[in-house]
């Protein structure tokens, strides 16, 4: 009743959307050919971040055959430093494969 | 401030650390700054692949080494965690605190 | 105080001879490369505590230095120590700290070699110029570090004054007559313009205090008679604490004669030339005083006087300047090899061979000790202090202060200055060799300084805010303590008011039936309610119209299929669990009533209710994925629990008008396939016959009736389905049994359910129950046979325990083998 059906939400800067993943699933890009998935617990203005439960992938390219490839770490808690983030999202936005 | 703060709390407490360049290391953190550099002790590391670390017992990490540090679990809070991320991005999105 | 727990104070053992070489290849360090980069010799220029020029201009002085010729057998010791005091008054240079370390220093200082009264340099420092505060600040009187007690000598080093400077010291020179002529004085003057020259070679800016100086002299020279100091003009005919030229100007004028313009900077060292080692400038100028100052007129006494003082300061700055320090150390070193030397003939060979390796083990661990002073280390401590403290702990330190406090039963006090100091004492390893007397000390001393840094860091207040600047040349960003400089600035924008929405970039937005509409919503709450603890904390009063309205409780959001609140879309999130307790707290009683009519009516709507039936899973065995579960649970021990509090305190009305809600907007027999929706009716049910029985005389007829009528529109949905309740994986019906992992758990929540129904229900209800969930009934009471056969005691009595919840209500009892009216007793 108080606001028009149509009307959307807005989130006044970018790290808002880090934000909105606190106690959810979050992917991370990161450097190295790296990604992460786990839960967000804390984050700040550096991108330093921690995740519980992450599942990393590293991928990279088999010298033999010549295929990318990857490998799967877990770690029940993580902090990731700000500088090796490229891209962070909700992880609901990711295909998982 | 907010991981200078949270990381003030693990201290004596273990943590691995994960380099940039791959080395990882085991140890007991006993210090930390504002920049995240650290002091570890009592180091822990795989010896095989390091070994020019095996004498090694406490050591200053500059905090732009690092890529990860993994943590125990059991010394996280992780809902007071979430409140604090969630303070530390209202205090430095411009709004105030009451009393601040 | 040591890294090591040694104490630095005392005499570095180390064997090494050459005096020339800097200690900084370590090689025992392999991270030093990786740490500092591969040039290490290059480390010194990194350092800058703030001052940028200063470095600098030491490195500039450094490399000569360390050419000069050193004569051994020569005690640099007390004199590193005084030196080693010195830079951290320079560095720090307000003038509170100097201060407090003339106080310091005066405690440490022996007193019977105290010349000028610490007192009488302060006030006489305090006569002069603010501006010259800087030079004031190195003119410390040396403090007398305890260990060592060994003599030294003080080496003036004029070299680095800047021309202006040394123009007036050369005029002064040569009207005191040290020198014999003109060209002798300006032969020194010639080295010392070299040395500016050198200095200025380094691009940097000669350090500030020396710019002061000028006006001072010529202000003095301009009034050759008044007294400027007349502290410093002691009573007697002698004046203690005067410093003549000559301890300066007999140095400059041989640096010009031994130095080449290639080494414009040296240091002359002579044993001779100098008295014998006093424990500052002033003193050791003293016995040159005795022959020479008596003969000048009071007019140039005057003027020489505060000029040698100043370029006391100038030397005492240049000595800082770690220009004596590694010359300094060496020195030292040599002394105590001679020692050692001596020590080592009084010893037994076995002695001597216990000896020799300990101290090698000794000089391996303390090849870098001694390296900062105390003053040094306080130094780095006050700086580190001052990033760390905060006037607002809770706010800035927030996760540390309750993390402790949660952690620790001893709570509360952890915010207050001693127990900073004390942590940081703790923390950094400081230690002071054990003493106790010295802990207290240092402890005190960390109060003192945790106290002065925040008094500065409030009086900083919010000037920190300001972390980049755009200028021509792009965006110039800093860091700051409690900000690290960002690698990348995002830029903020202003806060958006509602009206501005269409202002925003299509981005910024999210469609409201996006996952990131929830989300946004969530975090809105979140930040309400930290706004609100926050001031409650502090008591003050608040407002809840901002935290209502973040919840969206009139509003609605369109759906393919539907239209549903958002707060209920949002209720089965993790994070909106965890905060309703906290939100609910808030409301007032209202509010909250409208928060639990909503939840109740819509509660089929709860994706978290809606997904806990089993009937969603039939394809995978009904097993209940474990991330259901767990929010299952989460949901429980949350909101169910504020809803199970507000239900034990409400009246019997309201919860008939709730059940009523429930049974008319909800597929009753669905919600009790989930445990959610059997628990919560169990709740209501039980409190309704609660209520009716032990105060049934408040209760009108209409109450009664009104009851019986909900009853029987409950009953009506669940009558002929009832034993669709049991979820097969709980289910002992053959028809119906599904074996999984949920079997094993206890399904104790339906006997419950049934329990309650029948206790609401009259004696044909009863009957249709048991009637419908015949089978459950024996087939419980046969799988306890077989689990106690099968020697399971226990499990077999908690089968029928659960069982028996639901039959005691009818006055029955169920053994395994047959069903029994209840005994008597009961």
């Amino acid at each position: 009743m108080s606001q028009a059906v149509t009307s959307s939400v807005s989130s006044s800067e970018p790290l808002d959307l880090i934000k909105f993943c606190l106690d959810e699933q979050i992917y991370l890009k990161l450097r190295g050919g790296r990604e992460m998935v786990g839960r967000l617990h804390a984050y700040d203005s550096h991108c330093n971040i921690i995740i519980s439960d992450a599942i990393e992938t590293i991928y990279y390219i088999d010298k033999e055959d010549g295929e990318m490839k990857n490998t799967k770490k877990k770690s029940d808690m993580i902090f990731v430093r700000g500088d090796s983030v490229i891209l962070a999202t909700d992880a609901t936005n990711v295909e998982t494969n | 401030m907010l991981f200078f703060s949270f990381f003030k709390t693990l201290v004596d407490k273990e943590i691995r650390v994960e380099f940039k360049n791959g080395v990882e290391i085991t140890g007991t953190l006993k210090s930390i700054d504002q920049y995240l550099n650290l002091k570890l002790d009592n180091i822990k590391t795989d010896v095989d692949k390091y070994p020019h670390l095996i004498a090694v017992r406490s050591l200053f990490i500059r905090g732009s080494m690092i890529r990860y540090i993994h943590l125990n679990p059991v010394d996280v809070d992780t809902s007071l965690l979430q409140d604090a991320a969630r303070r530390e991005a209202i205090a430095t999105g411009g709004d105030k605190f009451a009393g601040r | 105080m040591s890294f090591f727990g040694f104490d630095p104070t005392g005499p570095p053992s180390s064997k090494r001879n050459d005096a020339e070489e800097l200690d900084f290849d370590d090689e025992d360090d392999a991270f030093n490369e990786e740490t500092f980069g591969a040039d290490v010799t290059d480390i010194r220029k990194d350092f800058d505590f703030g001052y940028g020029a200063k470095p600098q201009a030491e490195e500039s002085i450094l490399k000569p230095a360390t050419q000069s010729s050193i004569k051994p057998g020569l005690s640099y010791a007390k004199a590193a120590q005084e030196e080693l005091l010195q830079p951290m008054a320079a560095l720090w240079g307000d003038s509170t700290s100097n201060e407090e370390e003339r106080k310091e220093v005066t405690e440490e200082k022996d007193d019977s070699k105290k010349v000028l009264s610490l007192e009488e340099i302060e006030a006489k420092l305090k006569q002069q110029t603010p501006s010259s505060a800087g030079v004031q600040g190195t003119a410390n009187v040396p403090g007398q570090p305890p260990v060592v007690q060994q003599p030294q000598q003080q080496f003036p080093n004029p070299y680095m004054l800047p021309p202006q400077v040394q123009q007036q010291m050369l005029a002064a020179a040569v009207a005191s007559g040290q020198f014999p002529n003109m060209e002798s004085a300006s032969q020194a003057m010639a080295q010392s313009m070299m040395a500016a020259a050198a200095f200025q070679q380094t691009g940097m800016m000669p350090p500030l205090p020396f710019m002061n100086v000028p006006p001072h002299l010529q202000q003095q020279q301009q009034q050759p008679g008044q007294p400027q100091q007349p502290q410093q003009q002691p009573p007697s005919g002698l004046p203690q604490g005067q410093v003549p030229n000559q301890p300066q100007s007999q140095p400059e004028s041989q640096q010009g004669k031994t130095q080449t313009a290639g080494r414009p900077v040296s240091q002359p060292l002579s044993v001779d030339r100098f008295p014998p080692i006093g424990v500052g400038i002033e003193e050791t100028a003293k016995p040159q005083i005795n022959q020479q100052q008596q003969q000048q007129q009071q007019q140039q006494y005057h003027q020489q006087q505060h000029q040698q003082y100043h370029q006391q300061q100038h030397m005492y700055r240049n000595n800082n300047r770690g220009y004596n320090h590694q010359q300094q150390r060496a020195q030292r070193r040599d002394y105590y090899q001679q020692q050692l030397q001596q020590q080592l003939e009084q010893m037994s060979p076995e002695e001597r061979e216990k000896f020799t390796i300990r101290q090698n083990k000794v000089s391996k661990i303390t090849r870098c000790s001694g390296f900062m002073g105390p003053k040094d280390k306080d130094f780095v401590t006050r700086f580190q202090l001052s990033q760390i403290v905060t006037e607002d702990p809770y706010n800035e330190d927030f996760y540390y202060q309750v993390y402790q406090i949660v952690k620790s039963s001893l709570g509360g006090a952890t915010n207050d200055v001693n127990s900073i100091a004390q942590k940081y004492l703790d923390q950094s390893g400081h230690r002071l060799g054990g003493r106790s007397k010295r802990v207290d000390i240092a402890l005190q001393r960390m109060q003192q300084q945790v106290s002065k840094a925040v008094t500065v860091a409030k009086e900083r207040g919010q000037r920190s805010s300001g972390l980049s600047k755009e200028g021509a040349l792009g965006r110039v960003s800093f860091g700051t303590g409690k900000q690290p400089r960002q690698q990348i600035i995002i830029k903020k924008e202003e806060a958006s008011s509602e009206e501005k929405d269409d202002a925003l970039p299509k981005e910024y937005k999210f469609p409201r039936s996006s996952r990131s509409f929830q989300l946004s919503i969530i975090e809105d709450i979140y930040t309400q309610v930290l706004k609100l603890e926050s001031m409650e904390r502090e008591n003050q009063t608040y407002q809840t119209t901002e935290l209502w309205k973040s919840l969206h409780l009139n509003d609605k959001i369109k759906t393919s299929t539907d239209e549903i609140n958002p707060f209920i879309s949002i209720l089965s999130f993790d994070k909106t669990m965890k905060v309703f307790q906290r939100l609910f707290h808030f409301l007032s009683k209202e509010e909250q009533e409208q928060i639990i009519e909503l939840i109740f009516t819509h509660l089929q709507k709860i994706d978290i209710v809606l997904k806990s039936s089993y009937k969603n899973y039939a394809d995978t065995n009904y097993s209940i994925p474990k991330n259901v579960n767990d929010k299952i649970e989460l949901f429980q021990s949350t909101i169910m629990r504020a809803l199970v509090i507000y239900i034990g305190d409400t009246n019997f009305q309201q919860i008939l008008s709730i059940l009523n809600e429930i049974i008319s907007n909800n597929n009753v027999l669905f919600l009790c396939t989930t445990k959610i929706g059997c628990s919560l009716l169990t709740v209501i049910i039980s409190r309704l016959e609660l209520i009716k029985q032990e105060y049934s005389k408040n209760l009108s007829a209409q109450d009664l009736s009104n009851w019986s009528l909900v009853y029987d529109k409950l009953f009506q949905g669940l009558e002929g389905r009832l034993a669709s309740i049991f979820p097969p994986f709980f289910s002992n019906d053959e028809s119906r049994k599904v074996v999984n992992e949920e079997t094993n758990k206890n399904d104790g929540y339906i006997w419950q359910f049934l329990a309650t129904l029948s206790l609401g229900g009259l004696l044909n209800h009863q009957r249709i129950i048991v009637d419908e969930i015949r089978n459950e009934i024996f087939g419980v009471m046969s799988l306890s046979k077989t689990t106690k056969e099968e020697g399971d005691a226990v499990k077999a009595a908690g089968l029928l325990e659960n069982l028996n919840l639901f039959l005691n209500v009818m006055g029955l009892n169920a053994t395994e083998d047959d069903i029994s009216e209840l005994a008597s007793e009961a």
